[in-house]
């Protein structure tokens, strides 16, 4: 599919398209907290995905390299929010994901402070993590590091998640553990 | 298990089965579709259909007036001429440089690097691009298709891989040229100036030269085009988009810019069969012990109604991996909607089990759309005994869009909960879709299938949700008059 839509087969231009979109959008909601932020920032990936399709030399390697685009436009995007605002995370991630009751206020709420626990780098290396099963060298490849520094990331963040009172019982499987 | 655990795995649910809107692809679509005339192929219908364009409203200008404006040429002369130029029938060379971009009102126009194409082509059919792509950011890159000889071949020097694709009709392979070289392109040109569409914006003298500046508007682009009437052929021209197009009108905030294409021409020629032309229409050396990769079409029995779409599915799933989810049940899949198209062809919407992939619509929450958990896929085969086209792929009830060559435009979208589905078009007519097995289709006119619409879903219990959706159709596009 990525040899037909580099050759400008316009069916295959937009499976990559929505391809390169899904997974952007995905990682970029869990990280940045905002279906529209991560909209936009979707957008931008599968426009570097499709400008750079050419470039790209190993078909089979598709997903990792939107992986790879999509973490450093996240972090982008999450440290120029960061500049405004430390944590500001919009309700709207919450409102559109269908929880309205009191039970499901109380859960985002939680999840807010666990997002607002965790620097830019360790939320999208859970992101990455528990968004969409990568192991730990894969998340280390999107993340452009070693696998020991993916390692440290994602202990890191379940390491605070853990300390928090509110998340004391949370206890997600180790890396690598199930795909 | 305590709550913490689950809420924490109920937010990457979420993220989980995001999925992107119709309206969100194609909006980037059409961000990029000039922007990304740096990727091979793609361009090639845009530039090469700029170029027919280019030839086109010469036709309008020389016989529209301008040309003996100048004194140099009369009506009959300048029509002569451009019956001539238009033929693009017989053998030519084209070389073009290409740049797109995006223009904000009070700011200077940001370009991305510029795409080269030379493109010769032969009476009988056989055609050669070559693409080279130069900008900041993303090198240099290139590709060389060639048509010859029923097949499609894609050459990848930094690859040293040739795709080859062959084709079982002469008609797939000229559907597929077409989406390189559309014909149909120089028709939009001609429709505008038979519409009369087509003005003299002005005439500069460069060097002893006349050049002419022809411009004309259509569905919401304008296009201009500077024509050197002593050379007789086009130096330039630009196509204009405002971004506002893609946009309704509630989301226009923001959106004040134009999408713009420019194109150079640096070579511009008829050349005769022969030894010249036969020289340009093969691979290079290299090519020869580059490695061979077959691009097999796919054969799918003709699809009925009801029936099983398993062999589709299963091409489905081969051609793009992952597209479809592990969980899909490919042997189950079932045509639920088959249409007839105009020109012959056939629409074939199938619908693929998913029983293990579910996501709750609330866990969606996109704006109240529903879902399915089952996938849809949709083929078009365009000529009966020819092979299959799958066009797009969605599981969790995504609209998908659909367009061909032969300007059929239409929305498929998969719904659990919906009795009726209506797309209500931007100037507010509305077009009832077929509504089958969870599964709907609308062939939407091709010309209002340009701008953003709604999609109206009434539930059951009678409720109406609304949802953006919108169909990226970069080529051919409908013509004035139709």
């Amino acid at each position: 599919m990525v040899v037909r839509a580099v050759a400008g087969q316009e069916t295959a231009r937009e499976e990559i398209a929505r391809r390169a979109f899904r997974i952007a959008l995905r990682t970029a909601t869990a990280t940045l907290g905002s279906r529209p932020d991560a909209a936009d920032v979707a957008g931008d990936v599968t426009a570097d995905v499709l400008a750079g399709l050419g470039r790209l030399r190993e078909p089979a390697s598709f997903d990792a390299w939107v992986h790879r685009i999509t973490a450093r436009r996240t972090l982008r995007a999450l440290r120029r929010r960061s500049e405004q605002s430390a944590c500001d995370l919009p309700d709207d991630a919450w409102a559109s994901a269908g929880l309205g009751t009191d039970e499901a206020i109380a859960l985002r709420e939680v999840m807010r402070r666990a997002l607002e626990q965790l620097p830019p780098r360790q939320r999208l290396a859970m992101a990455l993590r528990y968004v969409h099963d990568l192991k730990e060298a894969e998340v280390a490849a999107a993340l452009g590091c070693r696998n020991g520094t993916a390692a440290a990331l994602l202990s890191r963040a379940r390491e605070t998640l853990r300390l928090d009172p509110l998340l004391a019982d949370f206890d997600p499987a180790p890396c690598g553990e199930s795909r | 298990m305590s709550t913490e655990p689950d809420a924490l795995r109920q937010l990457y649910t979420y993220a989980r089965a995001l999925e992107p809107t119709s309206a969100e692809i194609q909006q980037t679509l059409a961000r990029c579709q000039r922007a990304t005339s740096r990727t091979p192929g793609r361009r090639h219908a845009a530039v090469l259909a700029v170029i027919v364009m280019a030839v086109a409203v010469l036709v309008a200008a020389l016989v529209a007036n301008p040309f003996s404006r100048s004194g140099t040429v009369s009506a009959a002369e300048a029509k002569a001429q451009a019956a001539a130029a238009l033929d693009f029938q017989g053998g030519w060379h084209i070389t073009r440089v290409t740049t797109t971009g995006e223009v904000q009102p009070g700011k200077a126009p940001v370009f991305s690097g510029a795409v080269t194409e030379d493109a010769w082509h032969a009476p009988d059919g056989r055609m050669r691009v070559q693409s080279t792509i130069a900008g900041a950011g993303f090198g240099v890159c290139c590709s060389l298709i060639l048509y010859a000889g029923g097949e499609r071949q894609i050459y990848m020097a930094d690859r040293k891989s040739t795709y080859v694709h062959r084709f079982a009709l002469a008609a797939d392979l000229r559907d597929d040229e077409r989406a390189f070289l559309p014909p149909s392109a120089a028709d939009l040109y001609r429709a505008a100036y038979r519409d009369g569409r087509v003005r003299l914006a002005g005439i500069t003298r460069v060097q002893g030269r006349d050049i002419y500046r022809l411009e004309f508007d259509w569905l919401g682009s304008s296009y201009t085009l500077s024509y050197d009437s002593s050379r007789r052929v086009p130096i330039s021209s630009e196509a204009r988009t405002p971004m506002s197009r893609f946009r309704l009108p509630a989301q226009t905030a923001g959106a004040r810019g134009s999408f713009v294409s420019r194109v150079r021409y640096t070579t511009y020629e008829q050349v005769d069969p022969g030894p010249l032309l036969n020289r340009h229409l093969t691979l290079p050396a290299g090519a020869r012990t580059a490695k061979q990769l077959s691009d097999a079409p796919i054969f799918v029995p003709r699809p009925v109604q009801g029936a099983s779409a398993a062999r589709l599915a299963r091409a489905v799933a081969h051609h793009m991996p992952g597209i479809l989810p592990a969980t899909a049940h490919l042997a189950d899949a079932s045509y639920a909607i088959v249409r007839q198209l105009a020109h012959g062809g056939m629409a074939a919407v199938a619908l693929i089990p998913n029983h293990g992939g579910k996501v709750s619509v609330s866990m969606l929450g996109l704006g109240g759309r529903t879902t399915l958990g089952n996938c849809i896929s949709i083929a078009e085969i365009p000529h009966l005994g020819g092979e299959a086209v799958t066009t797009s792929t969605s599981c969790n009830g995504t609209s998908l869009g659909f367009w061909n060559h032969d300007r059929t435009n239409a929305l498929v979208g998969g719904t659990t909960t919906a009795r009726r589905v209506d797309i209500r078009l931007h100037d507010g007519t509305t077009v009832r879709a077929t509504l089958r097995r969870g599964v709907y289709f609308a062939i939407l006119p091709a010309a209002k299938a340009r701008y953003p619409f709604s999609i109206l879903t009434t539930a059951r219990d009678g409720s109406i949700k609304r949802q953006l959706g919108a169909i990226w159709t970069p080529l051919p596009q409908p013509l004035p008059g139709e």
